[in-house]
């Protein structure tokens, strides 16, 4: 059973790091756009804070409590998606509808529904057998994401719930079947999108339009190549001047590599790794069914995430739009990931008193 | 569900090992070809002009110099311009009339930069500047100045643009030399974002340039000067289409001046036809007529096959040779001639005589040794030599004609320094125009090309008294400089037109040097169809001591009371 205590450092590491490299990565951009080059940090600040808050409290806060709001939670989260995408509410941008603007700051729905869904399923398994309503959710949930659109964020949903079904003990040829749907679905959106399309062709070729699609993943490549073993050190990143493109957000694990190597990247991904691995663990520990699909839930999500991204930025598998979770940029992925680590230290500690 | 969690485990600890190893070939294995691509799409370097070499007399005064000028552009967009102000922008500028389209153009273009006019020099630019028009503005824009024009057009050539838009020297010095001339443009390498902003953090590092070599030449400016004037009144006088003078200094090869008529103007060289660019001096191939006579008698008496008091035995009237007929070309024969009137004469049946002295194979081993069939390697970029035909291949006409210039191609500078072998007492030295080249304070002399004996110095000595001979006694002495003692030898042939000789169309030449016995300089000239008179004799002869005349003044050399022979 992990010890609570080393979870917590691990994520609040993760996290203060992650501030670290948003505040080196988003110089450019933000002395630029806001003539305030700690911009950019100074939100991020905030959203940690609110991060850390909301990681003590659900910490504290019974998870088992949740099972009975899981409903409620899936119910209001459908309707804020259902909201973003209706024009006129929905804060645009770079093409797509993913926020709702409250004035002071926006939420983005697709976020909440990652941890609401989690919840929810792992509601939903604690009972045999309840396949179609999984599938029925899920198709509608993706769909909905989809619509905004954000492929990224509906594979990571529609994954990390196929983990979760798999490690609740759910049928295999089922899941199969899901795959498959899955792998149809996802093959019918990205033909119908081009710009997907190109996503794809320009990772099965890199040499493919250098300067239209794959020019994100050459140039992550030129800052994870550039940094070499031990990286130009930090704030000497060159990449983040305008070449590569996200550079706070889905590309920030490019300039960790150009600015502290490979030493820098092995040691995030042995974190993060470190972080998954003990999350299953507690997930297999839990007495409780709900809670241990739960855990699974939440560490395949934080997992997929995190694997994803690391996977796009070194050209493993296409670039989708995935954020890093803990590190990159972007208070709704923050603060919902610090949230549902706060369930996950609450759980293993439910399971190791006993 | 232990097994499961436990199988969840697994995936992620595969899938860590598959992007540890990944990254590590992206940051280990590849890192050094990304970071090359890195530093390409960083450094920006904006260069920094190299001045590009001058060119100069032999007394150092400019022949090419540098001068500062200025591209001046307008910004359509921004163009605040009134019709007044208009009116005297285009008095002011060069090219008034494109210019003129140009700010037409300006009102309806969606363009954001145009070019107004190039080489805007710096006087008018700041007439221009205290306009005060918005949206105009002007570049540094390094412009050639050669200051004596056309007249040495044939020695400088010209910088125009290659094929990539860079400047490069062609034809002339400027062809030649062009490596030495062109200096290494610096370089300011700085950092830069995508957006083309220099990147903060990163230092910038300079490259000075450096600039190009100076060249020195041979050419004397009052020498070019005398070629270049008498040459124009010549043309004039004797209403030649065209006309060349190529001096050589005679114990050196060093050129003095050369200088060619029609020539075209090295700064505007594209409002000229592009046949114009080629020096023909060095270049075009001509039949030298007569002139090679000298070459032809020079070899046999070297060879000891004839000597200057042997007797022609054939000179008695015209000869058959493979059912051609060759005569003289006032169809005047004179019998038992010796060799020395066969010169004075400039009897071809006489040389038809010396060449079968001579020998085909020892005449055509003369003719390469003096130096035809080959460039001369003088430094003029574009010398190109007429090609000897191969020595089986020369019927016995061919061989006949040749011993007095007909069907045999040559070019001037060949002649000349041919001719000037037998004014250096049989040694022939390979004609030249630099001298040296200075880089900075640095002068370093090009190294002297080997020079070499051709022919015996009795036998030069002999070729330069029949030559006098010929001055002294023949059509030409009545322009000789008095007491001056000149040897030379005219010439003139008619231009082979699609295998024909055309009679209306011929090259009247001389070629000659003095003072004959302890010569200063050798000097070639020749006028393409003179039309007061076709002959050599009565056209480039005269064109040639007039030349000489200043000359002998220029040097200082004393006349003699008598000439002796």
């Amino acid at each position: 059973m992990p010890n609570h205590r080393s979870l917590f450092i691990l994520i609040s590491v993760l996290t203060i790091f992650g501030l670290v490299m948003v505040g080196s990565a988003s110089v450019v951009d933000a002395s630029r756009n806001f003539g305030d080059k700690w911009y950019y940090l100074k939100l991020q600040m905030m959203w940690s804070g609110i991060g850390l808050a909301g990681l003590l409290f659900f910490s504290r806060f019974n998870h088992l409590k949740l099972q009975k709001f899981a409903l409620h939670m899936l119910v209001f989260n459908l309707f804020l998606l259902v909201l973003v995408i209706l024009p006129g509410v929905g804060t645009s941008a770079l093409g797509a509808r993913r926020w709702i603007n409250l004035g002071f700051f926006s939420v983005q729905p697709s976020e909440i529904a990652k941890i609401t869904l989690a919840i929810y399923f792992s509601a939903l398994f604690t009972k045999k057998d309840n396949f179609l309503p999984f599938i029925t959710i899920l198709g509608v949930v993706c769909g909905l994401v989809m619509l905004q659109p954000d492929l990224g964020t509906s594979l990571v949903i529609a994954s990390s719930a196929l983990l979760t079904y798999f490690g609740s003990g759910g049928r295999l040829s089922r899941l199969l079947a899901a795959v498959v749907l899955g792998i149809f679905a996802v093959t019918i959106m990205t033909i119908a999108a081009p710009y997907r399309l190109n996503r794809l062709k320009s990772y099965l070729d890199v040499s493919h339009d250098p300067l239209g699609s794959s020019y994100q993943i050459r140039q992550a490549l030129i800052a994870l190549g550039s940094g070499g073993i031990f990286g130009q050190g930090l704030g000497q990143s060159k990449q983040k001047y305008a070449f590569l493109p996200e550079t706070t957000t889905d590309s920030i694990f490019a300039i960790v590599g150009e600015e502290f190597g490979f030493i820098g990247t092995a040691t995030v991904l042995v974190a993060y790794t470190l972080l998954i691995l003990q999350g299953y663990q507690i997930a297999k520990s839990a007495k409780n069914k709900f809670s241990a699909n739960l855990a699974t839930a939440i560490t395949s999500v934080l997992g997929l995430q995190v694997f994803i991204n690391i996977s796009a930025i070194s050209a493993l598998l296409p670039l989708t739009g995935i954020p890093l979770s803990f590190i990159s940029y972007g208070g709704s992925s923050l603060v919902i990931m610090l949230a549902a680590a706060g369930i996950l230290i609450n759980i293993n500690k439910t399971y190791a008193k006993n | 569900m232990e097994l499961r969690h436990r199988l969840l485990q697994s995936l992620f600890i595969g899938w860590f090992l598959i992007l540890l190893l990944r990254l590590g070939y992206w940051q280990i294995v590849k890192a050094g070809e990304l970071r090359e691509l890195a530093v390409t799409q960083y450094g920006t370097s904006t260069s920094i002009y190299a001045p590009r070499g001058e060119i100069r007399f032999s007394d150092g005064y400019p022949m090419v110099i540098n001068s500062e000028s200025y591209l001046g552009f307008i910004e359509p967009g921004k163009l605040g311009l009134n019709a007044e102000q208009k009116d005297q922008l285009i008095g002011l500028l060069p090219a008034s009339e494109s210019a003129k389209k140009i700010l037409d153009l300006a009102s309806v273009t969606h363009l954001s930069w145009l070019p107004l006019a190039h080489q805007i020099p710096p006087k008018v630019k700041a007439q221009i500047e205290q306009m005060k028009i918005s949206g105009l503005g002007f570049e540094f824009e390094p412009s050639r100045n050669y200051l004596s024009g056309s007249s040495s057009a044939y020695i400088t050539g010209f910088i125009g643009k290659n094929q990539s838009g860079e400047s490069e020297g062609y034809f002339g010095l400027e062809g030649y030399y062009n490596r030495t001339l062109t200096g290494k443009p610096g370089k300011v390498i700085e950092d830069r974002d995508a957006l083309g902003r220099p990147i903060v953090i990163s230092q910038h590092r300079i490259i000075q340039p450096q600039p190009g070599k100076n060249l020195v030449t041979s050419i004397d400016r009052t020498v070019q000067y005398y070629a270049f004037q008498k040459l124009k009144e010549g043309l004039d006088k004797y209403k030649a289409k065209a006309g060349s003078v190529a001096i050589m200094e005679t114990k050196t090869g060093k050129i003095l001046a050369m200088v060619s008529l029609p020539a075209y103007d090295p700064v505007s060289f594209s409002d000229f036809d592009r046949e114009l660019f080629k020096n023909p001096i060095v270049s075009e191939g001509y039949e030298p007529g007569s002139t090679f006579k000298a070459i032809v008698m020079a070899s046999a008496l070297d060879a000891k096959v004839v000597a200057p008091d042997s007797v022609c035995t054939i000179c008695g009237g015209p000869q058959t040779i493979s059912g051609e007929t060759i005569k003289n070309w006032n169809d005047q024969y004179h019998a038992n001639s010796s060799m020395t009137d066969v010169i004075l004469h400039s009897d071809n049946i006489g040389m038809v005589f010396v060449s079968r002295q001579l020998g085909k194979t020892k005449m055509l081993e003369y003719i390469r040794k003096f130096g035809f069939g080959n460039p001369t390697g003088i430094d003029i970029q574009e010398e190109s030599t007429p090609t000897l035909r191969p020595d089986n291949q020369w019927e016995d006409i061919d061989w006949a004609t040749a011993a007095f210039g007909q069907g045999i191609a040559v070019t001037r500078i060949q002649m000349l320094a041919g001719v000037n072998a037998i004014a250096n007492g049989g040694i022939l030295v390979p004609p030249r125009v630099v001298e040296k080249i200075q880089s900075g304070k640095d002068e370093k002399n090009l190294p002297v090309p080997d020079s070499q004996r051709i022919i015996s110095r009795p036998a030069a000595i002999a070729m330069t008294n029949m030559m006098i001979n010929g001055v002294e006694k023949g059509e030409v002495r009545y322009y000789r400089v008095p007491g001056y003692v000149v040897a030379g030898k005219t010439g003139t042939a008619q231009v082979p037109i699609a295998g024909h000789y055309d009679e209306t169309k011929v090259i009247a030449s001389f070629v000659g040097f003095a003072p004959a016995l302890d010569p200063i300089f050798t000097m070639i000239v020749t006028l393409r169809e003179p039309q007061t008179s076709p002959w050599g004799s009565t056209t480039a002869a005269p064109l040639w001591f007039s030349i000489a005349e200043k000359l002998f003044r220029y040097y200082q050399i004393p006349p003699k009371a008598r000439a002796g022979l």
